[in-house]
């Protein structure tokens, strides 16, 4: 009963990675969508669209009042 | 004026600790990263908001329940699921599909992805998955990384610092940001999955849908508390002025309209009375369904960083890894590291990438940003998620009750 955290993180890790080696594709840059969402839409990472959408910037939250 | 370690608009003072059930058993100190309980043993505690994270770590090891959130949003998401002008998109974390089956009687750790799906689809949700958005970050991400190493390779001015963060994790990013702003530089610059996602389902989505998007409502499900006050940062509303450029004049929205945890989620297919476990499988209704394995191990300590180097290596060399399974930076041990040598092809040399994967912050992140800090760092990509073992166990996760979680440490 005791030291149980450690068992449920290992089962549910464990279902994720059985999810990843079922996958049909296993690599992110080959998802067909992924190929679609820069195709017709968002141009290629790192482009202009991608930075208005998809980065961002960060806060030096020492300096907020 | 006071100092905050809050934006305007944020959400403050997410956990909280009812004063009345409180025994004053200091287990909740031992899993806060950041020591932000505060109280004598023995007498009720109390959370110091500025230092809190709102990682909820305190929250599901409280052996006597004593821990609570301050903001749901189950009753708007009710409302906007009933409303036939509004097309509701259920945005689903990679560590949901494998624990959300608990609260239906399932074992630990089943993986339900196609039930999930389905019982969010009756419940009148558009299913789009939180992979698909990894898949995204490591597009972004995994470019932003190879862009400062060739940058600083060639001794660029201006090259990106390295070691580069991961930024996918909330807790950790408004760690740093209140803790060692200098070394934000380090932070990749990619949005979290969830604000990927969400920007994306009012963008092109509205596209995909064939909807204004002022009239898509985003619901991010989650593993995690921390997302709540992600959502409510004032700067995710990239979407909205996407749109506004674009020529549209809706009141000002954010890309990620509502956050609910893994547990509010189970709550609300049982209000709905939808059994999660009889729940035929269904596929998805649109590109947002589809991602990769590299995608959902997002959800394990580990995960970016195996997903971040299979991309890279194909980008780097233009083959993909021999051997996907990444096995030094899986498991649970504290700190891991892993070093791959490769012939990248665009700078014509053998370049040895090594990199670092922390997880259960609080016992581990102080040594690595001393380092970076110092400058002397031996690593050039660093994954950092605040919960021990990842998102699997973050805040937002089913409570293991019966002081049955609380008790043995990470090893």
């Amino acid at each position: 009963k005791l030291a149980r955290r450690n068992d449920y993180i290992k089962a549910r890790s464990a279902g994720l990675y059985r999810d990843d080696a079922i996958a049909k594709v296993r690599v992110s840059h080959r998802n067909p969508a992924i190929e679609k969402y820069y195709s017709e839409f968002g141009g290629e990472p790192l482009g202009h669209l991608s930075h208005e959408l998809l980065h961002t910037h960060f806060v030096d939250r020492t300096k907020l009042s | 004026m006071t100092a905050t370690t809050y934006q305007p608009g944020e959400i403050q003072g997410l956990i909280e600790i009812d004063a009345s059930k409180c025994k004053g058993c200091d287990a909740c100190k031992k899993f806060c990263p950041t020591q932000a309980i505060v109280g004598a043993s023995g007498a009720a505690h109390a959370i110091d908001k500025d230092r809190c994270l709102s990682c909820g770590q305190c929250m599901i090891n409280c052996p006597f329940g004593a821990i609570k959130e301050t903001h749901s949003a189950l009753d708007r998401v009710i409302r906007k699921l009933a409303d036939k002008d509004t097309t509701v998109v259920g945005i689903i974390a990679p560590a949901v599909r494998v624990a959300i089956g608990e609260e239906f009687g399932l074992g630990t750790g089943e993986l339900v992805t196609g039930k999930l799906y389905g019982a969010m689809n009756k419940a009148g949700f558009k299913i789009f998955d939180c992979n698909f958005a990894a898949d995204l970050t490591i597009m972004e991400e995994g470019s932003e990384f190879i862009h400062r190493l060739h940058a600083t390779v060639k001794g660029e001015e201006h090259a990106g610092a390295l070691p580069q963060f991961t930024s996918c994790c909330p807790a950790w990013v408004r760690y740093l940001e209140g803790n060692f702003p200098s070394l934000l530089p380090h932070l990749s610059t990619a949005k979290s999955p969830q604000q990927m996602a969400g920007a994306v389902a009012k963008t092109y989505g509205a596209k995909v849908y064939d909807m204004e998007p002022e009239k898509i409502f985003t619901i991010a499900v989650m593993p995690c508390t921390a997302k709540k006050v992600e959502a409510s940062r004032p700067e995710f509303n990239s979407a909205w002025h996407y749109n506004h450029e674009h020529g549209a004049h809706a009141a000002e929205y954010p890309d990620v309209d509502a956050v609910l945890t893994t547990r509010e989620m189970a709550q609300l297919l049982k209000l709905l009375k939808i059994d999660l476990a009889t729940t035929p499988a269904y596929e998805g209704d649109s590109l947002f369904a589809q991602y990769t394995g590299a995608g959902t191990i997002f959800g394990t300590t580990g995960g970016v960083m195996e997903a971040a180097l299979r991309t890279a290596h194909k980008v780097l060399t233009d083959t993909e890894m021999a051997k996907l399974d990444l096995e030094p930076v899986r498991g649970l041990e504290g700190v891991k590291e892993a070093e791959i040598t490769l012939f990248d092809k665009q700078l014509g040399q053998e370049v040895t990438v090594k990199v670092a994967v922390v997880h259960d912050m609080g016992n581990n992140i102080e040594s690595i940003l001393r380092d970076v800090a110092a400058g002397t760092s031996p690593y050039h990509f660093i994954e950092v998620m605040n919960c021990a073992g990842g998102c699997v166990n973050g805040g937002g996760q089913p409570i293991q009750g019966g002081g049955s979680s609380w008790i043995g440490n990470i090893g």
